[in-house]
């Protein structure tokens, strides 16, 4: 048995000649489209609107929604595909675009018809773009201890609450937002009593407080949400009352892998440009690729590159397969791939010397990028409880909280 | 085989067929061949010049009713001086519209056919050309069989011979020929008078600048540097900021200068083939993973608007200290 | 009035990919990547945008070996609606009149047509001769080199064509040759929708009748990649101070006036 899985073919990849395809068209446009303007995004902190307008166009934002709602029907490999292409070159572009995922995800798994097709069809279409909003100063990977409450009053719900961290919550149309709808019922089952929202921008008494600064990903922005006594009609509650924590965990598990992928692509293309630049370097009259120091960081490099390939994509296979064990798959490939790039990241610094920390250089900010990876969408810590405790579930049936 | 014992050479822009006729008298000569010049539609004047440099006959054909000479009048035309002549060979100017009329012929005459041509030799009894390939980084040499052949010459690769020669010239008339394609409207394009193939220093300016009106900033440094302007494809045939004239590159005009400095040129393989015989490349590009510093001798990885006025100062400093 | 449109697309080695031997100049294709010719993708788009805006269809013509199929699934993803491969063994061994006579058959099964388009040229060779020489065959108007392209509703064809001397504005009836330059248009990119319709869209292979090897009157005889070695001296840092280096170095070279 090759434990944790049952046979050697549960760890294939596949790809079809459409992904490679896909593929291909992905790494002409972020070339021709995107390189172009990442030294305007990185300086501004801003994605420029026709650069936004033209992704929304070619049906980025609803890559994984199925047709029937507006989207291009793809799956988990090829949204993998599409934001490690875009992550060489923008890693701030794939966090944009994969924050609409984290509403259309849980909407689509959760949600009613109406729900579906009042908001995941606009969003997946491009017309509309959508945010989560769960994290809050006092809870990040404590779910369960987020403060917003929901309370009813007749057939609606009152929000009030503030919410923090929320990528895309500056130029999203609707957030799904989690809020406290019943005290817990015990210490041990803090996350019972959580419930989702579907809040459109416009609601009164909703506003964005304040932008966050942060020190990468510069272009996908984070803010500060404010609810003041939010109306939400009853008819947007998404899923059942006290089902919120399930729906979060889901959630965070079907977009880890695109993380993954996403970090995949800055070890991608920090290998290539560190590869390159020792190529072209000279130093004491001999290019650097001639030194052994270098070469075994490149060597290093490439052994983390191919094997975070590797974990991506199958876990996105594997996701794929409807497979239950891709949540831990997907866990083992967020967790290294982001440490990988950071890794990489600070190698390439060091291969490119005093040209490394300078900014024009270009590389410094994907060490920037990667360190808010490691910390966003599940915590790397967490993603190491989440790959034990997952592996010893689906494999022997074991909880260890219960032992 | 041996009852053809001419060859023809035909070039819609005049001076093109002089330069034409150097290709022209070298095969005749060796191929005993009676070197047949045709034009079509050009002035007295414009023969008289061109009547200089042609060896053996020179055909001068007026096409009345016709402002614009298109490449289907042309092969109409021709096909019939080639049912006359049965010329062995026949070379025209690689332009585009030369190229049209080539392929006519050829299809015609159903023989070999070679365009863009950088050399034409004829080599124990074999008809060789060499021409680029794969975007300019591969040259081909090849060789034309059979019975009659056309071959499209680049312009600008040959210069006109000495004007030394009095063909024997023959006037034709042509009406009434009905085209398929019919031209609409004519607007020419400001042309350059330099001559890049023979200039010794080139600027020349890729899709890094950023407007029109910042030509101003290399044309400063390019006449300190005594420099002629040339550009990269994008720049004329895209945007028109600057004559055809100035393209340089696989389908433009290919140079050989002493220095060539290129700004804000990526360096795709079309351009390189135009300036690889260039004796010195120096490269300006914001992107240092640009192909062009793969094929400079010299390269400065900067912003064109810093560098430009900074090296134009640089220069006239040195001029000044003379 | 609806366009059926043949598009000839090509597919070549990645002139950008080719293997080099930096001394002798020798070159390999030895597992070089191929793809679709650069320039036949604006043929190709010029054709989408004209179905848009008149309705009818597209099917996209190649003359190739088995591995053209990458290429011209790529076209059938960018919007044409099926697709004809004409088998052949090595497309760079035949001449352009025996590739246009294989291109005149094909055509002659795919009638009615209203419109052929092609490229400026092959993006690997850059003939550029064969339009012409399909349209002396098939006695049908060939506008060559356009920058612009329009079908009006009474069958008239019109374009701008871009000479080195000018822009000459020409028409010509319905059914037509055309040939595009890359400056007409920029080539769309397909959604992931489009790429996974595409792989529904036929695809027909045929093989040519056998052809008499006689009219191969033009023969390769070397490909050289030979080119000068640069000197590649890279200068980075202060604006100041790389000028400095580089007027430096072009004063020992001989280079300034």
């Amino acid at each position: 048995m090759v434990f944790p899985f049952k046979k050697l073919s549960d760890y294939e990849i596949r790809f079809t000649p459409e992904q490679e395809m896909f593929r291909e068209f992905i790494r002409e446009f972020a070339e021709k489209e995107v390189a172009p303007r990442v030294q305007f995004i990185e300086e501004n902190d801003q994605v420029p609107e026709d650069l936004l307008k033209r992704m929304a166009e070619l049906g980025f934002q609803g890559l994984a929604v199925p047709t029937e709602y507006g989207g291009q029907g793809g799956n988990q490999v090829t949204v993998s595909i599409f934001s490690e292409e875009v992550a060489r070159v923008c890693p701030a572009l794939t966090a944009l675009v994969g924050v609409n995922g984290l509403f259309v995800i849980p909407v689509l798994l959760f949600g009613s018809e109406e729900q579906k097709r009042r908001y995941v069809v606009p969003i997946a279409k491009g017309e509309k773009k959508g945010a989560h909003a769960t994290t809050e100063a006092v809870a990040g990977s404590d779910v369960a201890g987020i403060q917003t409450k929901a309370e009813k009053v007749g057939n609606v719900w009152k929000l009030n609450g503030r919410k923090a961290f929320i990528s895309g919550g500056d130029i999203a149309d609707y957030f799904v937002v989690l809020a406290r709808t019943s005290p817990p019922p015990s210490k041990k089952e803090r996350w019972k009593g959580l419930t989702f929202f579907i809040v459109e921008k416009e609601a009164e008494g909703f506003h964005i407080a304040r932008q966050m600064k942060k020190i990468g990903l510069k272009g996908s922005r984070i803010v500060e949400l404010q609810f003041d006594n939010v109306e939400v009609p009853d008819e947007n509650r998404l899923g059942t009352e006290g089902e919120g924590f399930k729906i979060a965990m889901e959630t965070y598990d079907h977009g880890r892998i695109g993380v993954a992928a996403q970090a995949l692509g800055i070890i991608q293309a920090l290998f290539e440009k560190s590869l390159n630049y020792s190529l072209q370097r000279y130093t004491f009259e001999r290019p650097l690729i001639q030194y052994q120091m270098i070469d075994s960081y490149l060597a290093d490099m490439t052994m983390k590159l191919v094997s975070a390939r590797h974990l991506v994509y199958w876990a996105a296979t594997l996701a794929d397969q409807n497979r239950e064990e891709y949540k831990f798959a997907a866990s083992l490939a967020k967790a290294y791939a982001t440490e990988a790039a950071e890794w990489a990241a600070m190698k390439a610094i060091n291969i490119y010397g005093g040209a490394g920390v300078i900014t024009e250089t270009g590389i410094e900010r994907y060490l920037r990028d990667v360190e808010i990876t490691k910390v966003y969408e599940g915590a790397n810590e967490i993603q190491r409880l989440v790959i034990i405790r997952q592996l010893l579930k689906l494999t022997l049936g074991i909880d260890i909280t219960s032992m | 085989m041996t009852d053809r014992t001419t060859l023809l050479s035909y070039s819609e822009d005049v001076d093109i067929s002089a330069e034409l006729q150097s290709v022209a008298n070298q095969l005749s000569e060796s191929m005993n061949l009676t070197s047949i010049a045709v034009t079509i539609n050009q002035s007295e004047e414009e023969n008289d010049r061109l009547s200089r440099v042609v060896k053996d006959e020179l055909i001068f054909v007026t096409a009345r009713d016709y402002n614009y000479v298109t490449p289907e009048l042309a092969f109409q035309i021709l096909k019939k001086i080639v049912d006359e002549k049965k010329p062995r060979l026949i070379i025209i100017g690689s332009t585009r519209d030369g190229k049209e009329v080539a392929g006519m012929l050829a299809s015609y005459l159903d023989c070999g056919v070679a365009s863009d041509c950088s050399s034409v030799t004829f080599d124990s009894n074999r008809i060789l050309i060499q021409r680029a390939a794969f975007g300019g980084r591969v040259t081909a040499s090849a060789e034309l069989t059979g019975e009659s052949a056309v071959i499209a010459v680049r312009p600008h690769v040959y210069r006109p011979p000495e004007p030394k020669f009095t063909p024997s010239v023959k006037r034709q008339e042509y009406q009434d020929i009905t085209l398929s394609v019919v031209v609409e409207s004519v607007a020419r394009k400001v042309t350059s008078a330099t001559d890049l193939t023979k200039a010794e220093r080139i600027v020349s300016v890729g899709r890094g600048l950023k407007r029109k009106d910042d030509l101003a900033l290399i044309q400063k440094l390019a006449d300190e540097l005594s420099a002629a302007i040339g550009c990269s494809r994008p720049l004329a045939a895209d945007l028109g900021w600057l004559p055809e004239e100035t393209h340089i590159g696989l389908t433009g005009v290919q140079v050989k200068p002493k220095l060539y400095v290129a700004i804000g040129i990526s360096g795709q393989l079309q351009h390189l083939a135009g300036i690889k015989d260039s004796e010195l490349i120096v490269a300006i590009n914001t992107d240092k993973s640009a192909p062009i510093f793969q094929n400079c001798d010299y390269g400065i990885i900067g912003d064109l608007y810093q560098v430009i006025p900074e090296l134009t100062k640089a220069i006239t400093q040195l001029k000044n200290k003379k | 009035m609806p366009l059926n449109i043949v598009v000839l697309l090509k597919h070549i080695y990645d002139e950008n990919q080719l293997k080099v031997d930096q001394s002798t100049g020798q070159v390999s294709f030895q597992g070089v990547p191929g793809k679709l010719s650069t320039f036949d993708r604006n043929s190709l788009e010029a054709a989408l945008r004209l179905k848009q805006k008149l309705g009818g269809s597209i099917t996209t013509l190649t003359v190739g070996p088995q591995e053209s199929e990458r290429s011209i699934r790529e076209g059938l993803a960018m919007g044409a609606d099926r697709a004809m491969l004409v088998k052949v063994a090595n497309i760079l061994e035949m001449s352009a009149n025996e590739v246009a006579r294989i291109i005149i058959n094909q055509l002659e099964s795919l009638k009615p047509w209203h419109l052929l388009v092609a490229s400026e040229g092959g993006a690997d060779t850059y003939t550029s001769i064969l339009p012409s020489i399909i349209a002396q065959k098939t006695g049908l108007p060939l506008l060559s080199y356009l920058k612009s392209l329009d079908v009006l509703e009474d069958g008239t064809i019109k374009g701008d064509r871009a000479l080195e001397r000018g822009i000459i504005t020409v028409k010509g009836k319905l059914p037509a040759i055309v040939s595009v330059v890359s400056e007409i248009n920029e080539p769309r990119i397909p959604t992931l929708l489009q790429i996974m319709a595409s792989t529904k869209k036929e695809l027909k292979t045929v093989i040519p009748e056998e052809n008499k090897q006689e009219d191969r009157y033009f023969k390769i005889l070397s490909l050289s990649g030979k080119s000068r070695e640069r000197k590649r001296i890279i200068y980075e840092g202060s604006t100041q101070e790389v000028v400095s280096k580089l007027v430096d170095s072009l004063l020992k070279e001989g280079a300034l006036p």
